[in-house]
């Protein structure tokens, strides 16, 4: 299997990093540059066998299925797998210029957290996601509280209680499972449960859910995802929305089309939890002071969205590729919104919007860039965002119009707060200097809005892509014949 | 009988882990009641491997002693997980510890009330 | 293999190049900032811009009364001990509501 050699590349940087970036500091840099380049075209060289064989499995140190740790990539696999990737090589490019002492431990520390991100999304064993699951949880621990000032400090040890209580929630959970089956491969897990009739198997899915769904802030869990967002680095919370988010909540639904595919009120609850997520994260995003605790609610919000589509899948075939392909924009989206609000932020050191009122005068490719970004998470033709929202506009009115006027509703809110930010910054009547930007984030800021516009005009290719991976999240009998074969 | 004493036991432990984060102010008396939850767990997990029939079992250790019959061992994957869960909450206790001692250092306190800067 | 490509679709790509070369050149050339303010037109009036002014915290203020978003924003106090409180509920409402109906 090509694609596990980027676990071993990012593991394996994590801890040459410090060993070799204490001799010169500027080393740390090229290190982590040169990893997430070679990992990247490793992707690329991957993606086409995933497409052609299926499902590729990988035995770890050669024992059999049920006994050992296995590996198993799928097209559903794959999208998040490039998109964790990309999003990696990205902000190590942005964070070059920004990052001016601290980089040895910076760069090591965020090798691991994309480490434990993709071992989440490579492997095929229960207790193996739950220690990849807690790797990507410390290591965002410790990046959130880096710069150790007030607000760093006191976000990162609530965080650090929330997220380790509901982990184990998720530890009690996978003990319980144990307890019923006797294995923990999922393949041999879904084989044996069909049978087994005990109460504690939807105890142990609640418990699950619990533990997965503080990570990606969903609805009744989503406490702390705004005050991460004010009090860490804009990067960091840019991970934290885009692709942390999306993690966790594969990891959700690759366990429940697996394992627990008999209980069916979920779905239900998958649609109410998504409603309440779009309400609430769009309306306490209006009243908000501060540009990043607006894009931290407003990111709860667009993840309301996706959970809202894999719940109406279950009524409506097509609400699947609508909510993969609105999980794939969002992570773009997310992406535009925090860094380009993050060059403004970091320049000037404060993330308050009476502070950074005017601040963005002179620039213009940055003003672009926000612009694009705030009309794509509104869903406004010509962006990415308006594709994925029209299509689940469209699944939500045969099951029942009030879902269609609270998605609208939602995404009217959204184009509201996010044109106030855009005027704050970008177009208010103060005498500013231009902030020069640096060849690097030119050519990221580049890359993002044009791929957020290509994926709006040439939607047909991103439906395509969500058929294959919704085709093969659904195939659950192919999956456990190539596991257990 | 023994059984259900280490069932209810690790329960009982389970419960105590959740009060004391929930009730307690003092941060420090919370990641006591993040590890004795985890503890509880730990107990909960073992006795899995170790309760599946009636006969009393004898640690997972192949000699050239005795004929290995596999109905009188525990059950060793069980204890496997347990060991990598006490080293994943070894390492949340150290950063938990170095944070707490940051804090007292800004904020001159380490009770969970005062810190309340970020809100809304 | 994705795309069904033909000779309008050159013409199409070509076209959104050349849109979007054209707005960042005309973009990044600096304008001098003249600091007089234009007046807004609202559906057959002038609006002066003190009434309407997207960038004053108060303009959203009428839908966050009417919609009693100030209760909405006290359960987000940001304590930590409420924050435990409601993730434990939540958790225990959801697992029951999977329970009853198995």
């Amino acid at each position: 299997m090509l694609s596990f050699f980027i676990i071993i590349i990012y593991l394996a940087t994590g801890f040459l990093i410090p060993l070799i970036g204490l001799l010169k500091r500027k080393n740390s840099y090229i290190m982590a540059l040169l990893a997430s380049s070679i990992a990247l075209i490793i992707t690329i060289i991957a993606i086409p066998n995933v497409l052609f064989q299926g499902t590729i499995v990988k035995y770890m140190s050669g024992w059999p299925a049920p006994f050992g740790i296995t590996l198993a990539v799928d097209s559903f696999n794959m999208i998040f797998i490039s998109l964790a990737t990309i999003t990696n090589l990205m902000i190590v490019i942005y964070s070059k210029s920004r990052i001016k002492t601290w980089e040895v431990e910076y760069y090591s520390l965020l090798m691991l957290l994309f480490t434990g991100i993709l071992g989440i999304l490579h492997t095929g064993d229960l207790f193996n996601m739950y220690v990849f699951f807690e790797i990507m949880a410390i290591s965002s621990y410790a990046l959130v509280s880096f710069h150790k000032n007030k607000n760093a400090l006191e976000c990162a040890i609530k965080y650090l209680i929330l997220g380790t209580f509901t982990s184990s929630f998720l530890l009690v959970g996978i003990a319980l499972i144990y307890g019923i089956t006797g294995t923990l491969t999922i393949a041999n897990i879904a084989i044996i449960i069909a049978s087994k009739k005990a109460i504690a198997v939807p105890i142990a899915f609640g418990l699950i859910f619990a533990g997965f769904a503080f990570k990606s802030s969903i609805a009744p869990f989503h406490y702390l995802k705004s005050d991460i967002s004010q009090a860490s680095m804009p990067q960091i919370s840019a991970i934290l929305a885009s692709i942390v988010s999306m993690t966790a909540i594969y990891a959700i639904l690759r366990l429940y089309f697996i394992i627990f595919n008999q209980i069916f009120i979920f779905n239900y609850i998958l649609i109410v939890l998504g409603l309440l997520s779009m309400i609430i994260g769009s309306l306490m995003a209006l009243k908000q002071k501060d540009i990043l605790r607006m894009l931290g609610y407003s990111s709860i919000a667009q993840l309301g969205f996706v959970v809202l589509g894999f719940g109406m899948g279950a009524f409506v075939r097509q609400a699947y590729n609508a909510a993969i392909f609105h999980a794939i924009n969002t992570v773009f989206i997310e992406l535009l919104l925090f860094l380009t609000a993050g060059v403004l932020i970091l320049k000037h050191n404060t993330s308050s919007l009476k502070e950074l009122a005017g601040t963005g005068n002179k620039n213009k490719f940055l003003s672009i860039g926000f612009f694009v970004g705030a009309i794509a998470n509104a869903g406004i033709p010509l962006t990415n965002g308006f594709a994925s929202k029209w299509l689940l506009y469209t699944a939500s009115l045969q099951i029942n119009p009030i879902i269609t006027l609270i998605a609208i509703f939602t995404s009217v809110i959204t184009l509201a707060y996010s044109l106030k930010a855009y005027v704050v910054l970008f177009m208010s009547n103060t005498d500013t200097k231009k902030t020069i930007l640096d060849k690097p984030t030119i050519i990221i800021i580049t890359i993002l809005i044009s791929v957020c516009v290509a994926l709006g005009i040439f939607y047909t290719a991103g439906l395509d892509i969500s058929d294959i991976s919704a085709r093969s999240l659904l195939n659950r009998a192919q999956y456990i014949k190539e596991v257990l074969a | 009988m023994i059984k259900m004493i280490s069932y209810t036991i690790s329960f009982i432990l389970m419960t105590l882990g959740i009060y004391t984060v929930l009730a307690k102010e003092n941060l420090i008396k919370k990641i006591i009641g993040l590890t004795i939850f985890t503890n509880g767990i730990h107990l909960f997990l073992i006795a899995l491997g170790y309760f599946q029939t009636t006969q009393t079992k004898i640690a997972p250790i192949l000699t050239t002693l005795n004929t290995p019959i596999a109905e009188t061992f525990a059950n060793p994957l069980p204890q496997a997980l347990v060991l990598t869960s006490i080293v994943i909450d070894l390492s949340i206790t150290a950063l938990a510890a170095a944070l707490i001692i940051q804090i007292h250092k800004k904020f001159k306190t380490v009770s969970a009330k005062k810190l309340n800067r970020l809100k809304g | 293999m994705i795309l069904n490509y033909t000779q309008y679709d050159s013409g199409i790509i070509a076209l959104i190049f050349f849109t979007i070369i054209a707005i960042l050149y005309h973009a990044t050339k600096t304008k001098k900032f003249t600091g007089e303010k234009t007046t807004m037109y609202a559906c057959g009036e002038t609006v002066d811009s003190k009434d309407i002014d997207l960038a004053k915290n108060e303009t959203y203020n009428t839908i966050i009364n009417t919609l009693k978003l100030d209760l909405l924003s006290d359960a987000h106090s940001g304590k930590l001990d409420e924050y435990l409180f409601l993730v434990c509920t939540a958790a225990f409402i959801i697992i029951i509501i999977l329970v009853l109906t198995w």
